[in-house]
C-alpha cells in the first residue's frame, strides 16, 4: 500500500489531463459568451492551404482555449490567485472596497487623443454654427480614490480635463468632477458606467448652464442582478451584483424612439426609452435606449419646443432618460458605430433636423483612447477639419 | 507546439502518451518519431521537411563515415564535408539576415535585400545534436546509427526538440533501442513535469509581464525601478529556461528515457566560471567537447589559451540569437572568464563569500541587459537608466510593489534550498500527500493561468 501511494502524483497528473481532455470532447459547446459579449470560436475550416501557413492549428488553439472545460472557472481562479499572492495592484480591473471592482486607466490612454477629439468637437460645433457644450464624465477610480486598493497605477483624469479645457474654443466645458468625487452613490461597483443618481448629477449640470429648471417627480423603478463590465473582465466572480434603476416621469410618457444601428439600416420605431428586454441579461445597462447605436433619435411631444444634438458614447443613455424631457427631438450620434457609408453625413443631419445646439458627452476612457472616430464629423466638412 | 499550451498538455500529450504505452515495443520507437514530427511540424508543416531531410543526409554521412573508418582510410574529409553542411543548414536558415545586414555597413553594399527567412524552431539545438553524433561516430566513440527510425528518434524526439537540454548521442544510444519504461522512472518524470510547468507558468511568464513593461520605460523607471526590471528578467530567463529543460527531462522519464542535467542553481554561483558550469550545461559540455578541447584547450601556452576562449565565447554568443549583442554578451563572458582563470581566481577564492555572490550576481545581471536588448541603442539607454536618474518612477513602483511576493519567492527558489526541504518531506511517513497535493496544485493553477492569459510566448524560441 505504501508502496503505491508514493504513485499518487502520477495517478493525479494522469486523472487530471485525461478528465479534462475527455470533458473537452464529451462537454456540449456554447456558442457565445456572456461575459466576453462575443461569439465563442467554431471549429475552423480544412484545407491544406489552411494546413501549410498555420491558420488551421491557430483556429483549433482558440477553439480549444474558448470551449475549455470549466473554462470561467479557470479564469476565476488565476484571477483571485494573482489578487492573493499580491498582484492586484497591475490587474485590468482592481478588487476594490465596499465590494467595487474598478478598471484600470486604458494603456492606450493619452492627453494627445484628448486634445486631437476635443479640437474636432469644437472645430465641427464653429462650422456649423452650433451652441456647444461639452461633458466630460471622470473614471470611477478618479472619482472614487477611497475605494481604490492602496497599490494601483495612476488615473489621468485631471490632465484629460486640462487638455480639453485648452482645446475647446468656443465650447463650454463642464465640470463635474467635484459633483462626482467620492460619491459611491453615482458609480456602479460592476460596471464602468454611472448609476442613475451619477446621471442625474450630469443632467443637473447640464440643465444649470442651460438655465433649464431640472425636473424632479420621478417613480423610481429598481432591478437586481446586474453584472457589468468590469465584472465580466475581471474574474472575481464571487462580487456581488449592482441594482439598476430607471426614473420615470410622466413628462416622458409619450416618448417614441427611432434607432439605427449605423446609420444606414431603416430606423426602427420603439415606445419606450426602456428596454426591458436586457433585464434577462448579465449585463443591464442596454436598458437605457436599446444599448450602443449609431443614430437614435428621441421625440418628445410633451416637451417644449427644443432640439438637440448629441455626440456622446454610452454614458449619454442613462443622462437622456431624464434629459429628454426637455427637448422636442434629440438627435443622438454615436460616432464608433455609425456607419462611414451612411447616406447622411453629420452635417447633413444638422442640417435635415434643423439643429443649433450640440452636446458632447463622453466618459474620460474613451475621450481618450479613441481618436479616429471624431473625424467622422468632417465628412462632407473637410474645410472644417482643425490643422 | 509549446509544452506549456493548453494543446499540448490536454490534447497532443494525452493522446501521444495512451498511444505510446498501447503499441507494442517495437512500434514504439517509429510512432515516436512521427509523433515528434507532429509535433515539430504543428502550425509550420513545411518544417518536417527539411528535419526529415537533415535526418537523413546525417543518417548517410554516419554509415559512410563508419565505414571508411573501418576500411582504414582516413573520414577527415568526409567529417568536414558533414560539418560544412551543417553549419550551412544552421547558417542559412539562422544568420543570412545577420550576415548580409553586417555587409550591409559597407560602403557601396548598403543596397543589398536582406533576405526574409523565418527561423525553424529549435534548429540550433537540433543541428549541435546531430553533429555531436557524426563526430562521435567519426571518433569511434559510438557505432552508425543502421536504423533510420531510429536516429530519427534521437533528432525529432519532442521533449528536447525545441529548447534543449542538448541530449549528445552517445548519453542517450543504449537508451534508443534498450530503454525499459517503469512506473518509478514514469513518476519521478511526472514530478519533474510539473516543477518545470510551474517554473514556466507560475513564475516565468507572470515575470515577463513586468518584464515587458519596464523594458520600454528607461527613461520613466528611475535608477531602482530599471533594476527591479532587470532582476525580474534575471529570475524570468532562468525559470523559463530550465522549467523547460525540466519539463523536457520529466516527459523524457515518461517516456523511458533519461536526460542529462542542464542546470544546477546558477545564480548561487561565487564566480563567473562557476556560473557557467551551472548554467545551460549542455551547451557548455557541446562546447568544451567539440571547440574548446579540439583548439587546444588549455594545454597550450597562454596566448593560445585566451585565443581559444575567446573563439568559443564569440561562438557561444552567437549560438544565442544572430545579433551582435549576443556576440557582444558572449566575448563579454569570455573576457570576465579570461580574467578570472589569470587574475581574479586568488583573490575571489580569499573574498568573504557574500562579496564573491555579489561580484558574480552582478556581472550575471548586467550581462542579461547586453543579451535582452536587441538593439544597442536602447541597451545603452536601459543600462544608463540603472546608473541615472531619480529613485524609482510611479509606474515601475507600482509594478515592483505587486511583483514584490513573486520575486522574493522565486529568488529563494533559486537556492537549492526550498528543493532540500522538500526532498526532507517527502521522505516521511505522509510525504506523498504533500507531493500530491503540490501535483494538484501546480495543475490547476498552471491550467488557469494558460486558460487565463493567451501570453505565452516562450523566450528561448529564437534559437
Amino acid at each position: 500500500m505504501k508502496q503505491r501511494l508514493r504513485y499518487a502524483p502520477t495517478a493525479v497528473f494522469l486523472a487530471f489531463i485525461m478528465v479534462l481532455t475527455t470533458l473537452f470532447f464529451v462537454l456540449p459547446k456554447e456558442a457565445y459568451s456572456e461575459n466576453e459579449k462575443k461569439q465563442l470560436a467554431t471549429l475552423p475550416d480544412v484545407s491544406f492551404d489552411a494546413l501549410l501557413n498555420g491558420t488551421l492549428t491557430e483556429g483549433y488553439e482558440e477553439y480549444l482555449s474558448h470551449h475549455f472545460p470549466f473554462r470561467e472557472t479557470f479564469v476565476g481562479l488565476q484571477s483571485y490567485y494573482e489578487l492573493f499572492t499580491g498582484r492586484g495592484g497591475v490587474s485590468e480591473v482592481y478588487f476594490g472596497a465596499d465590494g467595487f471592482l474598478i478598471a484600470a486607466e486604458s494603456t492606450a490612454a493619452s492627453e494627445e487623443t484628448v486634445r486631437t477629439n476635443v479640437k474636432n468637437y469644437a472645430a465641427f460645433a464653429d462650422a456649423m454654427g452650433l451652441k456647444a457644450t461639452l461633458l466630460v464624465v471622470p473614471q470611477t477610480g478618479y472619482a472614487l480614490d477611497g475605494q481604490l486598493p492602496s497599490n494601483h497605477l495612476p488615473y489621468h483624469d485631471d490632465r484629460f480635463f486640462s487638455a480639453a479645457e485648452e482645446e475647446c474654443g468656443s465650447m463650454t466645458l463642464l465640470d463635474v468632477r467635484d459633483a462626482l468625487c467620492g460619491q459611491t452613490d453615482c458609480y456602479y461597483k460592476t460596471d464602468h458606467h454611472l448609476t442613475m443618481d451619477g446621471a442625474e448629477v450630469l443632467y443637473k449640470a447640464y440643465a444649470a448652464a442651460q438655465g433649464l429648471v431640472p425636473f424632479a417627480d420621478y417613480t423610481v423603478e429598481s432591478f437586481d442582478g446586474f453584472y457589468g463590465t468590469s465584472y465580466s473582465k475581471s474574474g472575481y466572480w464571487a462580487s456581488a451584483p449592482d441594482t439598476i434603476e430607471t426614473f420615470k416621469s410622466t413628462q416622458n410618457d409619450n416618448v417614441t424612439v427611432m434607432i439605427s444601428s449605423n446609420g444606414i439600416d431603416t430606423p426602427v420605431r420603439y415606445d419606450s426609452l426602456f428596454f426591458e428586454e436586457h433585464l434577462q441579461r448579465m449585463d443591464k445597462y442596454p436598458l437605457y435606449l436599446n444599448g450602443n447605436q449609431g443614430l437614435v433619435t428621441i421625440h418628445n411631444p410633451d416637451a417644449p419646443e427644443g432640439k438637440l444634438l448629441v455626440v456622446k458614447d454610452s454614458f449619454a443613455h442613462s443622462v437622456m432618460t431624464l434629459l429628454c424631457q426637455h427637448y422636442r427631438e434629440i438627435v443622438m450620434v454615436d460616432l464608433r458605430y455609425y456607419s462611414d457609408s451612411a447616406d447622411t453625413t453629420i452635417k447633413e443631419l444638422v442640417e435635415k433636423h434643423a439643429l443649433s445646439e450640440v452636446l458632447f458627452l463622453y466618459g474620460a476612457d474613451s475621450l481618450s483612447t479613441d481618436s479616429s472616430a471624431s473625424f467622422k464629423l468632417f465628412y462632407d466638412l473637410e474645410d472644417a477639419l482643425p490643422d | 507546439m509549446v509544452f506549456s499550451g493548453l494543446m499540448f498538455l490536454f490534447l497532443y500529450f494525452t493522446f501521444t502518451l495512451t498511444l505510446y504505452y498501447v503499441l507494442p515495443r517495437g512500434a514504439r520507437n517509429p510512432f515516436l518519431f512521427i509523433a515528434s514530427l507532429v509535433f515539430y511540424g504543428y502550425g509550420e508543416p513545411l518544417l518536417i521537411l527539411l528535419m526529415v531531410g537533415s535526418i537523413a543526409v546525417n543518417f548517410a554521412f554516419g554509415i559512410a563515415l563508419e565505414k571508411r573508418r573501418e576500411q582504414g582510410r582516413s573520414a577527415k574529409g568526409l567529417l568536414a564535408l558533414n560539418v560544412v553542411f551543417n553549419l550551412v543548414l544552421l547558417g542559412f536558415f539562422k544568420y543570412a539576415a545577420f550576415f548580409v545586414d553586417t555587409l550591409k555597413l559597407i560602403p557601396g553594399l548598403s543596397a543589398l535585400n536582406t533576405p526574409d527567412i523565418p527561423l525553424p524552431v529549435g534548429i540550433s539545438f537540433y543541428t549541435f545534436q546531430t553533429m555531436s553524433y557524426i563526430i562521435d561516430v567519426y571518433r569511434g566513440k559510438c557505432r552508425a546509427q543502421r536504423n533510420f527510425v531510429t536516429l530519427g528518434t534521437y533528432v525529432a524526439l519532442f521533449p528536447q526538440l525545441i529548447a534543449g537540454p542538448i541530449v549528445r548521442y552517445v548519453d542517450v544510444e543504449h537508451q534508443l533501442s534498450h530503454r525499459r519504461e517503469n512506473w518509478e522512472m514514469f513518476n519521478n518524470g511526472v514530478k519533474l513535469f510539473l516543477v518545470g510547468l510551474a517554473k514556466k507558468v507560475l513564475i516565468a511568464n507572470p515575470l515577463g509581464e513586468m518584464w515587458s513593461v519596464l523594458k520600454d520605460t528607461p527613461d520613466t523607471n528611475g535608477f531602482l525601478g530599471s533594476w527591479v526590471g532587470i532582476l525580474a528578467f534575471t529570475l524570468q530567463i532562468y525559470f523559463d529556461f530550465s522549467g523547460y529543460s525540466d519539463m523536457a527531462r520529466g516527459l523524457g522519464n515518461m517516456f523511458g528515457f533519461s536526460f542529462v542535467k542542464n542546470f544546477d542553481f546558477p545564480y548561487i554561483s561565487k564566480s563567473i566560471t562557476e556560473f557557467w558550469r551551472r548554467w545551460h550545461m549542455t551547451l557548455g559540455t557541446w562546447f568544451r567537447e567539440y571547440v574548446y578541447i579540439p583548439l587546444g584547450g588549455n594545454r597550450c601556452k597562454a596566448p593560445r589559451h585566451i585565443f581559444n576562449l575567446l573563439v568559443v565565447w564569440f561562438l557561444t554568443g552567437m549560438w544565442h540569437g544572430a545579433s551582435w549583442n549576443f556576440i557582444l554578451w558572449g566575448v563579454y563572458f569570455g573576457i570576465l572568464l579570461i580574467l578570472e582563470k589569470f587574475v581574479l581566481h586568488k583573490a575571489l577564492k580569499a573574498l568573504p563569500a557574500v562579496f564573491s555572490h555579489l561580484y558574480a550576481l552582478f556581472f550575471i545581471v548586467i550581462g542579461w541587459v547586453l543579451f535582452e536588448f536587441l538593439d544597442i541603442t536602447a541597451l545603452w539607454t536601459y543600462l544608463g537608466s540603472m546608473f541615472s536618474g531619480p529613485c524609482i518612477g510611479e509606474t515601475a513602483a507600482v509594478y515592483a510593489l505587486s511583483y514584490l511576493p513573486l520575486m522574493l519567492v522565486a529568488a529563494v527558489l533559486c537556492t537549492p534550498l526550498p528543493k532540500r526541504l522538500f526532498l526532507r518531506l517527502s521522505a516521511m511517513r505522509f510525504g506523498w500527500a504533500l507531493e500530491t497535493t503540490a501535483a494538484l496544485l501546480v495543475l490547476l493553477l498552471s491550467t488557469a493561468a494558460l486558460v487565463g492569459d493567451s501570453y505565452n510566448a516562450f523566450l528561448y524560441f529564437r534559437f
